[in-house]
């Protein structure tokens, strides 16, 4: 019979020990709010779960001045991004990724650090990150990397994050002048698509969530952008996501919508 | 002072929201062991080797069974009755797969164990092999393919046709017609508490004790001791509080069996509590209709003649009665509309996706969908308002007892009345100027209209559930009373108003009153909860033991007071006679209680109890000449008007205002009223806009969780404004007729009018429910929506 066993390391010592044990067979928890659906349903491995809730240090948000990243941890909640202000000052367009998620209850409790190991298609945070070209801070008893977010996203549910690997924090690039924008079924659904646009001087840099498996990005002047949205959406190297709700030639199309709106928000908030 | 018409608010408010209610998960008697069960992946194959072996070995197990242990047991279900007057195929069915599955979701193996997830690590271990067979995904599919059932010719479950005059000829010499085709897409009713049994055999007194979530313990009751073999007596069915029911817990399920039988087997309670993802596909669902439609009119937007061929994707065919529904939506064609020349067909195939279930609405919904959308084509296509269309086909009010030309008979109606004040609600005059301030701001808005006909109190030949029900009432010695009625509720608080009816007709306090449901060991028989029924047939009996016991209680209290009949009145527990001369009810009560043989007593029975049964008239199981019967005694209608925004790139719709003005008849109780018509409505709009039930080109279904099924949540909520009108029943005792379906059916019609009217440029068509955001950009980018 299947034993459950459950373990709340308190250090990030003792958590990547544990991994390093054991990582093929540990499922890390956070928030629980995509993992723990999952095996209630008795998909992924729930023999040997483990609490990333204990870990002192993993839930701060510092910036680094000599970079100019806003470091974020992995356990910070949707809900407090969506409510700091540092998040909001440095880069605002996180924080309306952050506070558009589900409800209430998913925000108190889903993290920054599971959206991201999580990696669901058009997740808005990860649209958002990808935008900004942040990077994810990976530790694990080898030591810390870091990985830029566009290459730790490989796919649907697929990131460059080892078996031994958790991660611990998100270091975001100043980006004063930015839009989000959404489209989603209802209060609880998946988002269809999300899109984020970056200001930089007289060019946006945009990402768009939910056409393909992972954000298709691309950085442009703002009037040539909906001419290469649509091609980037519709070359896009990655599979197309797909559900009866949405087919593929709706969201390419919302996709284009959707850049249009981030950028204009973008570029209104010169 | 009258407590009917009062907005009592629902004695079950505060333990609902207290999360104090007792639902059957909560209900854990000692010993209690876990029931889960594998269900088929596959929409259709062939169980080429099933072994349980491994299942059955783990120590935490006690039970495993299988189709072919079931069967050799004679554990059958035979279907849900209700066949009179239709001619409809079934087949027996044994509650766990035998030799092949036919839907994802259908039940294979069942086990007990200890607890959840040693029943759920015992399913893993066994061992199916499937070969799959070609598979019937959708109506189309069944209609030319091979039959599903061995003992059928094809995949025809039900073929229902019906005529009045001569369409045809009327079609083929007018120079305007439309023809069309439009569709319903399937969905699932969806209550937050999800279906769950816990059956409790007792081997030394040899009885059943079930609690279950049903609409209907009577009936369960009957159904399951006949198919395990006990007698009615032998089983007790008790139902806790439910957490939503929408017709989706009529009995009787292949899980309630199984429980019962384990618990037999093994001599202890037996517990299955539903998961979401079981219940989105094995629980059953509805609409799934499609249809094509040819209508001739005049000028004037007058229908001369309306043919309307449906055909419905019925899933696997199962024993439980959601069938039933197409021949409803037939039935309701043209519904509220008078058309001299008229033909409908109905056709109810089996396919591979899941079976139906009864959801509210109960197939009038789709009715309402096809004939108000063609209402509207008419109206596009001669150029009358919307409104103005309607009246000039509806029913007359004059000439009610009207007969439809299915031959059901409606009792009532006055459908201009409620069209016209949702008109003014809406502020249907002043919305052209509301339109163009809107455009101003960028937003896109359009207004739609439809109506709904509800006929209710469904009473079906040859079924448990016939049309009948029964109530106690008891007045103790202390005066106080007690109601027991064979109707149940699923949360929607009739007791209160069955209290309000019974106050009223003994003349006491309302707090006296105290309602018991739901429990077949002190209730009196009765079919339960479904079509509306709680207070036209429950309410109805209850006043009819009331009036009994009143009768008894004024003939004690005019000896008492030593007056005449007639000279005295009964009002909140005090009887008044002459002269300022008062006695209480609880006087009387005692009187009657202690001093059976005293001089008050005299010629009169003893006791202060009664049972009464009710079935309303307006029913006729004997087909006339032609075999028409009707199985509707009242029907309830109602008009919706409505105003969409519409994102124009995106395709997104937003419900901006609804107003609904229903016409049940008498209401008892207007805040539990309007209560059910606001949840009536954001389901509608759920149907409308958010919900679907997908499945792919091999019928493998898209939706587990709430996830992907997409009910409208807070976000998409919003407060319908409501109106109240009344044109009472002929038939029944209090001119009631029905409140808990009305208002689903109209949004489906009221918003793709409104969103045609949105994008009126763009001479957009919405031929399909739900208009998701594609469909509605579809529609608008040309395509097919
Ligand atoms: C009702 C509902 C609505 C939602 N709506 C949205 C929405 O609108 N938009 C959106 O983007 N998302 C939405 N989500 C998903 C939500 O954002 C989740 O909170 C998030 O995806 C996962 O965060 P979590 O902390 O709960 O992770 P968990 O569920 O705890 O974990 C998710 C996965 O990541 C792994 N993991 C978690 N943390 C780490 C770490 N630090 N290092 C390595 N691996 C880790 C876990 O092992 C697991 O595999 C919704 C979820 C629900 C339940």
């Amino acid at each position: 019979m299947n034993t459950v066993s459950y373990a709340a390391p308190t250090t990030l010592d003792a958590l990547v020990r544990m991994l390093a044990e054991r990582g093929d067979d540990v499922t890390l928890v956070a928030g629980g709010m995509s993992v723990m659906p999952l095996l209630n349903r008795g998909i992924g491995r729930r023999d040997r779960l483990v609490t990333l809730n204990r870990v002192v240090g993993l839930d701060t948000i510092e910036a680094d001045e000599d970079e100019d990243d806003l470091v974020i941890g992995a356990t910070v909640t949707h809900a407090r991004l969506a409510a700091d202000e540092r998040v909001h000052r440095h880069c605002r367009v996180l924080a309306d990724a952050a506070g558009g998620i589900g409800d209430p209850q998913v925000r108190n409790r889903g993290t920054l650090g599971g959206a991201l190991a999580y990696a669901n298609p058009g997740a808005d945070e990860l649209t958002a990150l990808t935008a900004l070209t942040a990077t994810v801070v990976l530790d694990s008893s080898q030591g810390t990397r870091r990985v830029p977010v566009a290459e730790f996203l490989l796919g649907a549910q697929r990131t460059a994050r080892r078996p031994d690997e958790v991660v611990t924090a998100v270091r975001v690039p100043r980006a004063p002048a930015a839009g989000f924008a959404r489209l989603g079924r209802v209060q609880g659904a998946p988002p269809t698509i999300t899109a984020a646009a970056v200001r930089q001087g007289e060019r946006l840099r945009v990402a768009v969530g939910g056409v393909a498996s992972r954000p298709v990005t691309l950085t442009c002047v703002p009037h040539a952008l909906e001419a290469e949205i649509r091609a980037a959406a519709l070359h896009a190297p990655d599979p197309i996501v797909d559900d009866p709700f949405n087919p593929p030639d709706y969201r390419r199309a919302m996709a284009v919508v959707m850049t249009r709106r981030a950028s204009r928000l973008a570029l209104d908030r010169r | 002072m009258k407590h009917v018409g009062r907005s009592v608010p629902g004695r079950n408010n505060v333990i609902s929201v207290a999360g104090a209610g007792t639902y059957v998960d909560d209900v854990r008697p000692a010993g209690r062991m876990i029931m889960a069960v594998l269900r088929s992946p596959h929409a259709h194959a062939r169980i080429v080797r099933l072994d349980i072996s491994a299942a059955a070995a783990l120590p935490e197990v006690s039970l495993v069974l299988d189709g072919a242990s079931l069967a050799a047991d004679g554990i059958v279900v035979r279907p849900g009755g209700a066949f009179a007057n239709f001619t409809v195929r079934q087949s027996d069915r044994v509650p766990l797969a035998v030799d092949v599955v036919r839907y994802v979701g259908e039940p294979v193996v069942a086990v007990v164990a200890v607890d959840l997830i040693a029943a759920r690590a015992a399913l893993e271990l066994v061992d199916v092999e499937y070969a799959p067979l070609p598979v019937l995904a959708d109506a189309s599919a069944a209609l030319t393919g091979q039959p599903l059932e061995q003992s059928w010719p094809d995949n025809v479950m039900v073929d229902y046709p019906f005529s009045k005059g001569d369409p045809d000829v009327v079609l083929a010499g007018s120079d305007r017609v439309r023809r069309g085709s439009l569709r319903c897409g399937r969905i699932a009713a969806s209550p937050i508490e999800p279906r769950g049994i816990v059956a409790s055999w007792d081997p030394y007194r040899e009885t059943l004790t079930c609690w279950a979530s049903t609409q209907s313990p009577h009936v369960l009751r009957t159904l399951l001791a006949a198919t395990v073999g006990l007698s009615d007596s032998a089983v007790r069915v008790i139902q806790p509080q439910v957490g939503g029911a929408f017709g989706s817990k009529l009995p009787m399920f292949p899980e309630d069996v199984l429980a019962t039988v384990a618990s037999i087997r093994l001599g202890v309670p037996v517990a299955w509590t539903e998961q979401r993802n079981e219940y989105l596909t094995a629980a059953g669902h509805s609409r799934d209709v499609g249809c094509d439609y040819a209508v001739a009119f005049r000028p004037d937007g007058r229908i001369t003649a309306l043919t309307v061929d449906l055909v419905a994707d019925l899933g696997a065919p199962t024993t439980v009665a959601g069938w039933a529904m197409c021949i409803v939506t037939a039935g309701c064609i043209p519904g509220a509309y008078q058309i001299d020349d008229v033909r409908v067909r109905m056709r109810g195939v089996v396919t591979n996706r899941g079976p139906w279930q009864a959801y509210r609405g109960f197939g009038k919904e789709v009715s309402c969908f096809v004939m108000e959308r063609i209402l509207d084509e008419v109206a596009r296509a001669t150029g009358v308002d919307r409104i103005e269309v309607r009246l000039r086909n509806f029913i007359p009010s004059s000439t009610f007892p009207y007969t439809q030309p299915c031959g059901w008979i409606t009792d009532s109606g006055d459908y201009e009345g409620t069209l016209t004040e949702a008109a003014k609600l809406i502020d249907y005059a002043d919305f052209e100027r509301r339109r163009a301030e809107a455009r101003e701001q960028g937003r896109t808005l359009g207004i739609g209209f439809a109506h709904e006909l509800t006929p209710e109190g469904s009473s079906r030949p040859d079924s448990l559930m016939g049309g009948t029900d029964s109530a106690t009432v008891r007045i103790s010695p202390r005066g106080d009373v007690t109601v027991l009625t064979g109707v149940t509720s699923p949360g929607t608080g009739n007791e209160t108003g069955i209290a309000q009816v019974v106050a009223d007709a003994l003349g006491c306090d309302l707090e006296r009153v105290r309602v018991e449901q739901g429990d077949t060991a002190s209730c009196p028989y009765g079919n339960g909860n479904y079509s509306s029924r709680s207070l036209t047939f429950g309410a109805t009996s209850a006043r009819l033991a009331a009036d009994e016991l009143r009768e008894r209680i004024e003939a004690v209290a005019v000896s008492m007071l030593g007056t005449d009949a007639g000279r005295i009145r009964i009002e909140e527990g005090t009887v008044h006679g002459p002269h300022d001369a008062t006695l209480t009810l609880d006087a009387v009560a005692a009187e009657i209680y202690r001093n059976p043989h005293g001089r008050h007593m005299t010629g009169l029975p003893p006791g202060l109890e009664a049972t009464r049964s009710y079935r309303i008239p307006n029913v006729h199981h004997q087909p006339d000449v032609d075999g028409r019967y009707n199985q509707y005694p009242t029907w309830s209608f109602a008009s919706a008007a409505c105003v969409v925004e519409v994102d124009e790139e995106t395709g997104v719709v937003r419900v901006e205002d609804f107003v609904l003005v229903h016409d049940s008849g008498e209401i008892v109780n207007p805040l539990l009223a309007e209560a059910q018509l606001h949840g009536a409505v954001l389901q509608g709009i759920g149907a409308s806009l958010y919900e679907e039930i997908s499945y792919d080109e091999d019928a493998r279904p898209f939706a587990h969780t709430l996830r992907e099924y997409t009910l409208p949540g807070a976000r998409e909520s919003l407060a319908p404004v409501i109106g109240h009108r009344s044109t009472p029943s002929p038939f029944t005792l209090d001119g009631r007729k029905g409140v808990g379906e009305s208002g689903i059916s109209a949004p489906a019609a009221a918003i793709a009018s409104a969103i045609e009217d949105a994008l009126r440029e763009h001479d957009v068509r919405l031929s399909r429910a739900p208009f998701t955001p594609a469909r509605v950009w579809a529609a608008l980018n040309g395509g097919a929506a």
